[in-house]
This record gives C-alpha cells, structure tokens and sequence, in this order.
C-alpha cells in the first residue's frame, strides 16, 4: 500500500472483545499508532 | 502513552481520532492494563495482520488516513517525541499538507511477499494458537523457526523474548539485556544461516528448504 492509495479495511478486536473495523473510522483523520508493550 | 493522549484531546474536535493498534501474540489481557487510562481505542493485533501488510520490521509505526482512508503518511518508527513526527501529524490534521514522506531508515516501501515471509508468518499464527491452548514451548519452537524465516523481524524475535524471558520486560524494560541478546542470537544464526539461506534445526532441511 502506498500513499495515495485507499487503506485496506481491516477489523480488530480491542481490548474487550469488540470488532473494529477501519472502515467505521471513515470521515474522520486518523493516526493508526502501531505499539507494544515489550 | 501519555503523549499521544494529550494529542487526541488537543485535536479530536477537530475531526481527528486515534486508533492505537498494540501488537502482541499474547492477545488482550496482556495489553488490557497499558489501554485503561486513554480516552481513544485500544485494538490488539495479535497475528501481524498490519505488520505484515505494510512489511513493518518493528515497531512504534505510524499510518495517517485521511477521511476517505487515502493513505497520507506510513512512518516506520515513528514516535509522538520525535519533533517532525509529531509536526507530520498536526500539519496533516490542520490540513496544511496533503500527504508527508518521512525518510525511513528501515527502508522498507515495497513489501517483498516471499516464500520465506509467508512461511513465517503462518508459523507465527500457529504459534498464537498453540499459546491459546497453554502450549508454550510449542509456540515458541514455532516462533524460533519463524525467526529463521525473517530474521529482520524484531516483530517475531522480540515477542519471543518476551514469552521466553518475561522477567527481562517487567518492572521495566531491560535494554542492554536485549542489545546482548541480539548479539548472541545473530552470532547462532550465522552459524545456522549461510550464505544460501537457513537450515531449520532438527529437520533435515538444507538452506532453502529443499531436502
């Protein structure tokens, strides 16, 4: 995937079990931060 | 990440929201302590579905969409202390800039699907699967053969670590512990991995695969 491009939908539980999907987040500016705790 | 949070609230009027995606093979209930005290959604990502799709090596990273998920900024290392990230950021959701290339010292722009990459990938996913079901040295037999695989990746050796020495990681974590481990693991794989490729121990694979 390259800037310019749409990202592709993904969907991801968070941290009580409920689906996120991308998608949803349309329509709004958004910082994916990609962490860990180690 | 107390800084990132003081972002979200300086902006998410503006149209503006934060996604923190925690990579960790071990699922929510390691992750769920580090996600209580921010106000913006914490999602687990315990298969490297987004590593794997942007060929991320390491992490932090950074992926900036726009309202129509147009992709404007992929910054791999990418930090809310670093001064021009943090401006990359406001200068995108100030709408001053369309899109922001930040050099990337990693050098990973295309990713390169191969054999080997795919290979550890499902290896990583068995790898949940068998921590799922309380078979720790089974994962990690998985994760080390994985490794072998992509050796670039500090996804798989360093998640490894943290299920093989989690005393390294906990209260804080221990820095020159991993320089040292680091060092020592690539002295073992050069041994195994020569100049055509790796022979995964116990098997009677030589480099590349074939038998």
């Amino acid at each position: 995937m390259k800037l310019g491009e749409k990202i592709r939908d993904f969907t991801l539980s968070d941290v009580n079990g409920n689906s996120i999907s991308i998608e949803s987040y349309k329509g709004k500016k958004v910082l994916i931060y990609m962490w860990a705790t180690w | 990440m107390p800084g990132w949070q003081k972002v979200y609230d300086q902006y998410k009027d503006q149209g503006f929201e934060l996604l923190s995606v925690a990579v960790d093979v071990q699922g929510e209930d390691v992750v769920r302590p580090y996600a209580k005290n921010h106000t913006f959604t914490t999602v687990v990502d315990s298969d490297n579905l987004l590593a794997d799709a942007f060929g991320f090596k390491i992490v932090p990273n950074g992926i900036f969409i726009d309202e129509n998920g147009i992709l404007r900024l992929v910054k791999q290392g990418f930090r809310v202390g670093e001064p021009k990230h943090l401006e990359a950021v406001e200068q995108l959701i100030k709408g001053d800039v369309q899109e922001v290339t930040l050099e990337d010292e990693y050098h990973v722009t295309e990713i390169e699907s191969t054999v080997e990459t795919q290979l550890a990938e499902t290896k990583f996913k068995l790898a949940k699967e068998y921590l799922k079901q309380q078979k720790k040295e089974q994962a990690l037999k998985e994760l080390d053969e994985a490794l072998l695989l992509d050796p670039e990746s500090f996804l798989i050796r360093k998640q490894r670590w943290y299920i093989r020495y989690p005393e390294k990681f906990s209260p804080t974590i221990d820095i020159d512990w991993q320089q040292e481990q680091l060092k020592k693991e690539k002295e073992q794989e050069q041994a195994i991995c020569g100049p055509e490729g790796c022979v995964i121990p116990g098997t009677n694979t030589k480099p590349n695969g074939t038998k």
